[in-house]
C-alpha cells in the first residue's frame, strides 16, 4: 500500500517536472525565434545610474571608472562591446561584439550594464 | 531607488532573517545538540565548505552565476539525517561563510548567494515534510530552480531588467545540475553504513 502511493507520488512529481522543463524550453525557442531589430543606441549604467547614451552609429570608446577599476567600452562599425574589464572572470568581455535591440552585456562584478536600444518607436522588450 | 540604498535594504533583510530564524530554531536553554553532533556536523559544513570554495574556482560553464551547485550534497545531507534546524544551520553558515573566504559576503555576489541559499533552503524543507514521499532528486531539483530564482531576485534589484534575459537559460542548466545533485545524494544516503555512523548518537 505504501509503496503504491510512493510510486504515484513519484508519477506526479515526474510529470510536473516534465512540464517545468517542457515550459522552460518553449520558452526559449520561442524567445530565441523572434526577430531582432539591430540596435540604434546603447546606454551604460553604472549602479543603477545612467553614465553614457551611446550612438551606434558613431565609433568610440568610452570609459566607466568603478570602484574596481576602469571598464572600456568599444563602439565600432554598430556593435558594442565591453573590451576591458577589471573583473576576474571576464564575462562582459567574453560576450563581445553585440548589436541587436534588448541585448545586454553585464559586468555584474562592477555593476556595469550596457543595454542596446533600438529604434524609440518600437515599444517591444525582447529577450 | 539609488544603488546604496538596496545595498543596504538587502544586507539588512537578509541578515534579519537570519538572525530571526536562528532564535525562532535555537530556543533559549536548548540542549538537544550533543558534543557527537556538533562535530558531525561541523564536518558536514565543512565539507560543504569546501565544495562550495572549490566550485568558485571552476570556471563557468556558459553563463555568469552558474555553478553546479555541488554543496547542495552536503546540505541535503544534513537536511535528511538531521532535520530542519540542523539543515538551516548549515546551508546559512556555508552561504555566510563562503562569502566570507571569497570575500564577497558583503557585495552583489555575496547577497545572491545567501538569497538563493534562503529560498532553496526553504522550499527544500517545506517539500521534504510536507511530501514525505518525494524522491530526493525532486527535492534537490526544486531547490536548485528556486536558488537560481532567489539569485536572479537580488541580481534584478541591484541591475534591473536586462538581467532577466538570463533567467530561462540559468533555469534550464539548474533543471539539470538539479538532477545530477540529487542523484549524487541518493546514491551517499543508499551507502547503509556511513549512513547509520553519520546518525549514531
Amino acid at each position: 500500500m505504501k509503496n503504491s502511493s510512493a510510486k504515484r507520488t513519484h508519477i506526479i512529481e515526474f510529470v510536473v517536472f516534465l512540464l517545468i522543463l517542457v515550459g522552460i524550453v518553449v520558452y526559449l525557442i520561442v524567445a530565441g525565434s523572434g526577430k531582432k531589430e539591430s540596435g540604434v543606441s546603447a546606454e551604460v549604467t553604472y549602479k543603477g545610474q545612467v553614465v553614457y547614451s551611446l550612438n551606434l552609429n558613431e565609433d568610440q570608446t568610452q570609459k566607466v571608472i568603478t570602484q574596481e577599476g576602469e571598464v572600456v567600452i568599444n563602439v565600432k562599425g554598430g556593435k558594442i562591446a565591453v573590451t576591458s574589464s577589471p573583473c576576474p572572470n571576464q564575462y562582459c568581455v567574453g560576450q563581445g561584439y553585440k548589436s541587436k535591440a534588448g541585448d545586454s552585456i553585464i559586468c555584474a562584478h562592477e555593476g556595469v550594464v550596457v543595454l542596446i536600444k533600438g529604434d524609440e518607436a518600437v515599444e517591444e522588450i525582447h529577450i | 531607488m539609488s544603488y546604496p540604498t538596496i545595498h543596504a535594504i538587502v544586507s539588512g533583510l537578509l541578515f534579519a532573517i537570519a538572525l530571526f530564524i536562528t532564535f525562532l530554531i535555537f530556543p533559549k536553554g536548548d540542549s538537544s545538540l550533543s558534543t557527537r553532533k556538533i562535530a558531525r556536523l561541523g564536518v558536514l559544513l565543512s565539507v560543504a565548505l569546501i565544495l562550495g570554495l572549490l566550485e568558485s574556482f571552476l570556471p563557468p560553464i556558459f553563463l555568469p552565476g552558474m555553478r553546479l551547485g555541488l554543496a547542495n550534497i552536503s546540505i541535503l545531507l544534513v537536511l535528511y539525517l538531521y532535520g530542519i534546524r540542523d539543515g538551516f544551520f548549515v546551508a546559512i553558515l556555508k552561504a555566510i561563510l563562503v562569502g566570507l573566504l571569497r570575500g564577497s559576503l558583503f557585495s552583489m555576489g555575496g547577497y545572491m548567494a545567501l538569497a538563493g541559499t534562503f529560498l532553496s533552503f526553504l522550499i527544500m524543507a517545506i517539500l521534504h515534510f510536507a511530501f514525505k514521499q518525494m524522491s530526493i532528486i525532486g527535492i534537490s531539483l526544486t531547490g536548485s530552480l528556486f536558488h537560481v530564482l532567489g539569485q536572479i531576485g537580488v541580481a534584478y534589484l541591484f541591475l534591473g531588467t536586462p538581467i532577466l534575459g538570463y533567467l530561462p537559460w540559468l533555469l534550464f542548466i539548474a533543471f539539470f545540475t538539479g538532477i545530477g545533485i540529487g542523484l549524487i545524494t541518493k546514491i551517499i544516503l543508499m551507502r547503509t553504513r556511513f549512513v547509520a555512523y553519520l546518525k549514531k548518537g
